[in-house]
């Protein structure tokens, strides 16, 4: 049986940072986690909420419904966890692909600074909703496109030719 | 019954009935036995060829053949037989009339299923129509330009021979012909894109009608099926019908009528020099309709290569694992190789028929222009009256437009061909009778209690009884284990439970209703199946689980994933819940996936559920997380559970043994360890086997 908390008055919840760097949950009961992470449910379709808190072995502790329940200062606290374990940046533009179909190397600009990746096929290209996307690299990393429409057109042509 | 084969083993009927008293049976001569003699009948079958044996006490009375056609019927009388011996009222049967018997087709001829095409055109008959007129007129006005040529060429001439001063006419002739060709140009280009519309929106109709009825169709059907044929059916041929449509069909009218019209022109400008012109047209007719018939046969063979090819695609793309563990790619290679150059001999043979009747065709095309040539020439020689070079110009033009024509009439033939083998094909799925029929009044149900009772229900497979005269009922709420050999019929019962098959005998009551009485939909809905092999489709987990009930929530769906056991397995995947899996998509175990549709038959919150050897493919330790989550499914739930190892059959409150399609041993653990039966003896095996290899 998991430790899925169900009863749990979401503001009592306390979060601080270890020496280690480990982010610790303190249960209303008083039982203390260290090394808890916060995993979002849906990190695509519905970010922002069902985000779960497992403990280092992976077992849930905590389902919150979003991050609001949670008194101010652990908000801050779970909200900076959670952008320091994702990388996912946002495709701003989509500035030359070294040939029109996969494989192929994109530069492209994002919100985190220039950066070029090899796609390896167009499954690589998965649509997000209807008009976002993701693209996943090579190496696994993924690029988010938010909504293809607000992209400049030829960003758009690229892109479209493959989904 | 009819036994339609005697003792030597020849052709010939001879017919058996039962009635309360005696066997009769009369062929050549009338002989009957009373019951008290006979002991048991005996059907045996073997390789095809089946025998109805009566047996007295002391020795066999008579026997009978019969083909495997007469296999059904022999096993009825069997059954009736002992109905009647054992004393029992001979008891309700369902009739068998009332259920279509198996997924029959008709087969239509030929031509005629293009015509049956008819009713996915009609919704657009008024475009079809414009795009006819739009084509005719295009035609006729191509007709009419040619008979400009006349006072045209008349007019140069005399010019050229100074019998007039002055060209000024020519232009009105020349401006009729541009003209024309622009309006031919306009006309032509808006019944192409008329045409290529309606076309297009035609076959899309076919082929969502084929694909929703293809999924309508019971499972028996897929079984008898090669998955690849199914997809060519459906995206080739139906694409083959789509070309078909948007370039020949309505050509093929308009230029049958243009033929008309310029054959009455060409009669009246000169009934002599008419007569000729068209003497070659009988002959080539005759050829285009006998090449037809032979191009007909090439097609079929076509399309069935085409289709073998297409079947070793989809056998062994997705078997591509066991292709590669066995080092098979050579086989494989030389299997495609084989199948392709079936499609290459097929072609090849369609080709070398049609490379010889085209160039004849158009040879005999030439020929009836050349006709037209000699002739005239030789009219002019003789100073025909009313006959000068500018009538023979436009003889020479519109017998040109004819022999067109008709050329393109023939390569039509090609088409229409082709396209009739598709639809034909397309058709006989879409003729297919789902055997598992809906009820003319259904008796509606939302959510059922869950209650099931099995009354002598029997099943065949063809000439094989799979199961027999089955009886149990089993209360709301109950677990059931069901154990057996493979192939005791422990699938087969299931099926019958899901409906994937309906019975040939008896009946199964759910909630005291017999479940051919429930809208299939409806009924299955309420009921959950886990399979031994989960299948996910391509899409995220969350869809996955949420497939039996798309509209669910959120939190829905992570409580029946928490319930099955899979949240937290989820939760470690770098999407969560919007991971992508099945084909192409993240690769899960085997236990993964089963904890998946676990959770999917969770949200459906069926009243029936099934578990079909959901954890023999696992190892232990997955095997009792899966336990766990089988218990939170399994509770207040009506449970057919099928498994192999006794020991996940631990919460059952009965547990029931089948050996060839019969019901032999019902009873908890202790009851049927008491009995020492067959449950003993299987429970004794594992248990032996488990010391061995410390299961």
């Amino acid at each position: 049986m998991t430790g899925s908390a169900v009863d749990v008055d979401f503001a009592q919840l306390q979060f601080s940072k270890n020496d280690w760097g480990q982010l610790v949950l303190t249960l209303p009961d008083g039982a203390v986690h260290a090394g808890v992470e916060p995993i979002r449910c849906f990190p695509l379709s519905d970010p922002d909420r069902t985000i779960s808190i497992v403990d280092a072995d992976g077992h849930e502790l905590v389902n919150l419904p979003t991050l609001a329940v949670l008194n101010p200062s652990a908000h801050d606290l779970v909200h900076r966890e959670l952008t320091e374990r994702e990388f996912m940046p946002t495709i701003q533009r989509i500035v030359t692909t070294s040939a029109p179909s996969p494989p192929c190397r994109w530069d492209v600009e994002t919100d985190r600074g220039m950066t070029s990746f090899q796609l390896e096929s167009e499954d690589d290209i998965r649509k997000l909703g209807p008009s976002g996307a993701v693209v996943a690299d090579a190496n696994g990393i993924r690029y988010l496109l938010p909504d293809i429409n607000q992209l400049d057109a030829a960003s758009q042509r690229t892109i479209r030719r493959l989904i | 019954m009819i036994s339609d084969i005697d003792e030597l083993r020849q052709y010939r009927t001879t017919l058996l009935a039962l009635t309360d008293r005696r066997i009769i049976s009369s062929g050549t001569a009338v002989n009957e036995w009373p019951l008290s003699e006979v002991e048991k009948l005996r059907t045996k079958d073997r390789a095809g060829l089946g025998t109805l044996e009566m047996l007295g006490y002391s020795r066999r009375l008579s026997y009978w053949h019969y083909t495997i056609a007469q296999g059904p019927a022999a096993l009825v009388f069997g059954d009736r037989f002992e109905d009647v011996k054992g004393g029992h009222a001979i008891r309700k049967h369902f009739d068998e009339e009332e259920i279509p018997e198996g997924e029959e087709q008709v087969t239509p001829p030929d031509t005629m299923a293009l015509f049956r095409l008819w009713r996915f055109a009609k919704p657009h008959a008024w475009w079809m129509f414009v795009a006819f007129v739009l084509s005719l007129s295009a035609t006729i006005a191509d007709v009419e330009t040619a008979k400009m040529t006349r006072p045209l060429i008349n007019l140069l001439t005399q010019y050229e021979s100074s019998k007039i001063s002055s060209l000024s006419p020519a232009v009105y002739y020349l401006g009729i012909m541009l003209g024309a060709a622009v309006l031919a140009w306009v006309l032509g280009w808006a019944q192409g894109a008329i045409l290529a519309w309606v076309s297009e929106r035609v076959t899309g109709d076919l082929r969502n009608k084929t694909y929703a009825h293809l999924q309508k169709l019971s499972l028996e059907y897929f079984g008898g099926k090669r998955t690849g044929d199914l997809m060519s059916r459906i995206s080739n041929d139906s694409d083959r019908l789509c070309q078909f449509l948007s370039d020949s069909i309505v050509d093929f009218m308009a230029n049958s009528i243009l033929l008309v019209v310029v054959a009455v022109s060409l009669f009246q400008m000169n009934l002599k020099l008419g007569v000729v012109t068209l003497l070659p047209v009988p002959f080539i007719v005759w050829m285009m309709y006998y090449s037809r018939d032979k191009l007909q046969v090439g097609f079929q063979a076509g399309s069935r290569a085409w289709a073998h090819m297409t079947s070793v695609l989809a056998d062994t793309i997705p078997g591509i694992r066991v292709v590669k563990a066995f080092a098979q790619e050579e086989r494989e290679i030389e299997r495609f190789q084989t199948a392709n150059e079936a499609v290459v001999a097929a072609n090849n043979r369609v080709n070398s028929l049609w490379t010889f009747f085209w160039p004849l065709i158009t040879f005999l095309n030439s020929l009836g222009v050349f006709v037209v040539w000699a002739y005239g020439v030789w009219l002019i020689m003789r100073h025909e009256p009313d006959f000068d070079v500018g009538a023979l110009t436009t003889f020479v033009w519109l017998s040109m437009k004819f022999y067109g024509k008709l050329e393109m009439m023939s390569r039509m033939v090609n088409a229409s061909q082709r396209a009739a083998t598709s639809a034909q094909r397309i058709f006989e799925i879409l003729d297919r009778v789902s055997n598992v029929p809906e009820p003319a009044r259904p008796v509606m149900v939302d959510k059922l209690q869950g209650e099931l009772e099995f009354r002598h229900v029997g099943f065949r497979y063809g000439n094989r009884k799979v199961i027999k005269d089955f009886s149990l009922k089993i209360h709301a709420g109950e677990m059931i284990g069901l154990v057996g050999h493979t192939g005791a019929g422990k699938s087969t019962l299931i099926n019958l439970v899901c409906r994937f098959f309906d019975v040939a005998e008896g009946a199964i009551f759910a909630d005291g209703v017999d479940i051919r009485s429930y809208k299939v939909e409806q009924y299955r809905r309420n009921v959950g199946i886990v399979l031994q092999d989960p299948f996910l489709f391509y899409g995220t987990i969350s869809e996955n689980i949420s497939y039996g009930r798309p509209d669910a929530t959120r939190e829905e769906v992570i409580n029946a994933a928490k319930a099955a056991r899979a949240h937290e397995f989820i939760l470690q995947l770098a999407d969560g819940y919007d991971s992508l899996v099945g084909e192409r998509g993240q690769s899960l175990s085997g236990g993964e996936r089963q904890r998946i549709s676990i959770a999917r038959a969770l949200l459906i919150d069926p009243r029936i559920l099934i578990l079909d050897e959901a954890t023999s493919a696992l190892d232990s330790t997955t095997e009792r997380q899966i336990q766990e989550a089988l218990q939170n499914l399994v509770r207040g739930r009506t449970t057919i559970a099928i498994a192999h190892r006794l020991s996940t059959l631990r919460q059952a409150n009965r547990i029931m043994v089948i050996e060839r399609g019969r019901l032999v041993e019902i009873g908890t653990h202790d009851e049927l360890m008491e009995i020492d039966g067959a449950y003993a003896e299987l429970h004794r095996a594992q248990q032996a086997l488990t010391k061995d290899i410390g299961w």
